[in-house]
């Protein structure tokens, strides 16, 4: 499976007990239910929409039963210096992010395979919107060993605000919740690139999203999303990978399991950022 | 959006709807002057769960029901009619529920209608046919009054007006009559401003009593 993620490694981070060597496989933060057909062989029409993922820096797998596994360490103050990179880098402004994403499983005899799909409310809008999301396992075969980007279907829905009732009714139950607060980017590059850094929160009660709390305290995600359909992803997932270049002062892009290595000068790069806002050369 | 109201059409006992039926009741929308401005479509479809034991069917809802509109081809509907549970979403979701593969469709049927303008109302004379097949199954008559999205305050004109569309219909002799039972809004959460999640409820509730009326009859 091919996949990038940002590793985002401080080196003040190195030995904290936290820090996993960077060696280790970076695990998905959504593991697949079922796999995709090998788009190569073309199972689905040429309009197919896959979003071309490139996921990553922490990477951790979990739900609220399990221990969480943390893969590598971020420092808050990046975050600012990242944001104010991206601001240069796609010249829109940034769209704040507050959004409640509830894992569903279908329950027992239920399908004739397990199924799962996420229900996502927007809270940053006055009024909350939910949409309902169903993403599929990863693109195989010879077309996904040669992007560096990982590609795998996802299909979003607006819904009205029945959702969670609706899908319970049907048999679907919860399996787990999380919080993501942060920002995103939204621009074109040769692609449709969406960029979104948020900080992970767990809820200590069920569906309480104002008592949400870190899953740890600094660790932000940086996901890159480009849609794309099954004709033009190589050329999509060139554009993200450009794109992901410019992030390369704070950020690197790797297939897991190949080591990039920490990004040596990170963290003099985000003092640079933050000392001028934005106005270095990096 | 402007309120509607859905009639139903009840045979009488051992009758059975049919094409003069359906024609008749065109004829009194053109007594009232009404003016064909075009057609409309509506499709309903029926899920059952795809389950591993058959034997436990019982735990998942016999009454799911999703609903597509011509007017409306960006979205799509489902009811749980038990419940009082409606959900209005971009048609990608028919993407996801297969995807999903926990739900199959079992039957479906078409609502197809022609569309009459009458001054501020508008008249959708409906035929309900299985898809893929012609023969009828019921008809429907849904009112329109344009000028108010208010329920409640549109309420006094629209039995006003269904009051007049019942004389002009009885005055036709036929073999059955309309008949109208407007949804509790409320109990699916839905406002006095209407919406097309009214008209899905709407849609579900009259084929709900059409299967009825088909099943007392047999």
């Amino acid at each position: 499976m091919a996949t990038s993620s940002l590793e985002y490694i401080p080196e003040q981070q190195k030995s904290s007990p936290t820090h996993i060597s960077s060696g280790q496989l970076p695990l998905d933060l959504h593991p697949p239910q079922t796999v995709e057909d090998d788009i190569s062989g073309t199972q689905l029409g040429p309009d197919f929409p896959y979003y071309i993922f490139s996921e990553g820096n922490f990477l951790w797998k979990g739900c609220v039963r399990q221990p969480w596994q943390l893969m590598f360490c971020y420092l808050l103050q990046h975050v600012e210096a990242l944001e104010i990179l991206l601001q240069g880098l796609c010249g829109v402004q940034r769209e704040r992010l507050r959004i409640h994403e509830i894992c569903l499983k279908s329950g027992p005899h239920l399908g004739t395979v397990a199924s799962e799909v996420r229900l996502l409310c927007d809270l940053e809008q006055s009024e909350p919107s939910w949409s309902v999301r169903h993403v599929g396992g990863a693109m195989r075969g010879a077309g996904a060993e040669q992007v560096s980007v990982l590609v795998r279907s996802m299909v979003e829905s607006k819904t009205s605000k029945n959702a969670l009732r609706l899908f319970y009714a049907l048999g679907y139950k919860f399996d787990h919740e999380l919080l993501r607060v942060g920002f995103s980017f939204n621009f074109y590059r040769g692609a449709q690139i969406t960029v979104t850094v948020a900080s992970i929160n767990k809820m200590l009660k069920l569906h309480a999203t104002d008592e949400a709390v870190p899953v740890t305290l600094g660790i932000q995600m940086v996901e890159v999303i480009a849609p794309a359909t099954s004709e033009n992803y190589t050329e999509v997932a060139t554009a993200m990978s450009s794109f992901c270049e410019y992030l390369a002062p704070l950020l690197h892009l790797s297939k897991p399991g190949v080591s990039t290595g920490v990004v040596p000068t990170a963290a003099a790069a985000a003092a640079a950022l933050m000392s001028d806002g934005g106005g270095t050369t990096l | 959006m402007p309120i509607r109201c859905i009639l139903h059409w009840q045979p009488n006992q051992g009758t059975v709807v049919n094409s003069q039926v359906l024609n008749e009741i065109s004829q009194c929308v053109e007594t009232l002057n009404g003016v064909k401005e075009g057609r409309c479509k509506a499709s309903l479809t029926f899920y059952r769960p795809n389950l591993r034991d058959q034997s436990v069917t019982i735990d998942f809802p016999r009454d799911f029901l999703g609903i597509s509109m011509l007017e409306l081809p960006n979205k799509y509907f489902f009811i749980i009619r038990g419940q009082k549970i409606v959900l209005e979403a971009d048609s990608s979701i028919l993407l996801i529920m297969e995807k999903l593969q926990s739900y199959k469709s079992k039957v479906a049927l078409n609502f197809e209608g022609v569309l009459y303008k009458l001054g501020d109302f508008q008249i959708r004379v409906i035929k309900v046919v299985p898809n893929q097949a012609e023969s009828l199954r019921g008809i429907m008559v849904e009112i329109e009054y344009l000028p108010i999205s208010s329920i409640e305050k549109s309420k006094q004109i629209m039995e006003e007006f269904i009051d007049i569309w019942k004389e002009i219909v009885a005055k036709k002799s036929l073999a059955g009559q309309f008949m109208h039972a407007e949804p509790n809004y409320a109990e699916y959460g839905l406002g006095d401003n209407y919406t097309s999640q009214h008209t899905a409820v709407q849609y579900a509730a009259a084929l709900a009593q059409l299967i009825q009326s088909a099943q007392v009859r047999n």
